[in-house]
């Protein structure tokens, strides 16, 4: 009877593990054949975009190998035309784990106006989205996000947070926390985000700055027609 | 052992069986989310006359504005009714009362100067995504809805 109890709990936690796996930040590097010639097509855009973050002042990895997925520290919502613009959770790739350390992820995305939230960093980002709670989603920083056409790579900046801890947990392990005073900062990485671009996604070697604009609860939701509708028209 | 057997089998009998809901529509209105925009407020509208600018000076900062359509919304909820819900089982019960909301929307079109070219207040199916509902009436199909609440043209075409 144990044995068998003992056997439903290992397939559970089993379960458990490979969902939270697949709900969290995806490490898929590159594009697959099928994407790249959406890319060349113009169909789809990458969008490089950098996480950097301090705590109490201190430089700290926005995307840390963890044992676990859900241990990541910022969670993503994306807003496009088909949510009228309101996030849904989203999972930005990785191209490298040196690159993830480095602030690095991409979306893969057609040209339009999207709207991008991010959540942390807060200890339990990826696992709180992955559980669904949309509220904490809904009510972080949100800004505007245009994908230009014409374009294989698009920087819409780096973002900058900055956290606070605010205890501890039974290990020792840092509570952390937004740092409400702080405002998140957009920078301009282009050049860098050129040299990521020519090594992951080659012939790419310049990359344009299109900034994210903050958007603010109370402001209109801007939304464009999406590009295959609008392809489909011509 | 037969005992535990029982219980084990009608324990999850109970719960299906003593578990249950009940729609009632409310006469009351009352707005859920958003800001509502009542018909008063839209006589303004003049086809062909009435800007954008005038709109958002008079309604305030829309929801939505689809850009390359040159279409603009403001929605909101109302309540259409409660949903009183029950759910019971062996020792325990829980029961609560939920409002059931109809998605209310103000659509707006306007001409390449972005002057009013039609308005329609509509009521958005749950089962229509926004997004759709949007496609549908800039191709002018009615999206409303035949279940809830009834949708008001605003005769501005």
């Amino acid at each position: 009877m144990n044995g068998g109890v003992e056997a439903l709990a290992a397939t559970f936690m089993a379960t458990s593990v490979l969902v939270l796996a697949g709900t969290g930040c995806q490490s898929t590097a590159g594009l697959t054949p099928a994407e790249r010639e959406q890319v060349q097509a113009g169909d789809r855009v990458v969008v490089l975009l950098r996480i950097q973050c301090t705590i109490d002042g201190q430089p700290w990895e926005s995307f840390a190998e963890h044992g676990l997925v859900e241990e990541g520290i910022f969670a993503f919502g994306l807003g496009s035309f088909e949510t009228v613009g309101v996030p849904v959770p989203a999972y930005p790739r990785s191209l490298t784990a040196d690159s993830a350390r480095d602030g690095w992820v991409y979306l893969l995305l057609a040209p339009g106006t999207y709207y991008i939230a991010v959540l942390g960093p807060i200890n339990d980002a990826n696992y709180r989205v992955a559980a669904g709670d949309l509220a904490s989603l809904l009510n972080s920083p949100r800004w505007r996000l245009e994908v230009p056409e014409g374009v294989a790579v698009v920087h819409p900046g780096t973002l900058l947070f900055e956290g606070r801890t605010t205890g501890t947990l039974m290990f020792g392990k840092p509570i952390l926390a937004p740092n409400p005073d702080a405002a998140v900062v957009v920078r301009d990485d282009a050049d860098e985000a050129g040299v990521v671009a020519a090594r992951h996604f080659p012939p790419v070697d310049s990359v344009p700055f299109v900034p994210l604009q903050r958007w603010r609860p109370g402001e209109p939701r801007v939304i464009t027609t999406p590009h295959d509708v609008t392809r489909r028209r011509q | 052992m037969l005992v535990r057997f029982h219980c084990v089998i009608a324990a999850p009998l109970a719960t299906v069986f003593l578990c249950g809901c009940v729609p009632i529509p409310l006469s009351e209105p009352k707005v859920l989310a958003g800001k509502e925009v009542s018909l008063e407020q839209l006589e303004f509208l003049t086809p062909g006359v009435t800007t954008k600018a005038e709109v958002i000076a008079r309604l305030g900062q829309p929801s939505v504005v689809w850009e390359d359509a040159r279409v603009m919304t403001y929605d909101w909820e109302m309540r259409w009714g409660v949903l009183v819900w029950a759910v019971g089982g062996y020792g325990v019960g829980y029961a609560g009362i939920t409002d059931i909301p109809t998605h209310q929307l103000l659509l707006m079109e306007f001409d390449d100067a972005w002057r009013l070219r039609r308005s329609e207040r509509v009521v958005r199916e749950e089962r229509t995504p926004y997004s759709e509902c949007l496609l549908q009436w800039k191709a002018g199909i009615h999206p409303t809805s035949a279940s809830v609440g009834v949708s008001a043209s605003d005769g501005a075409r």
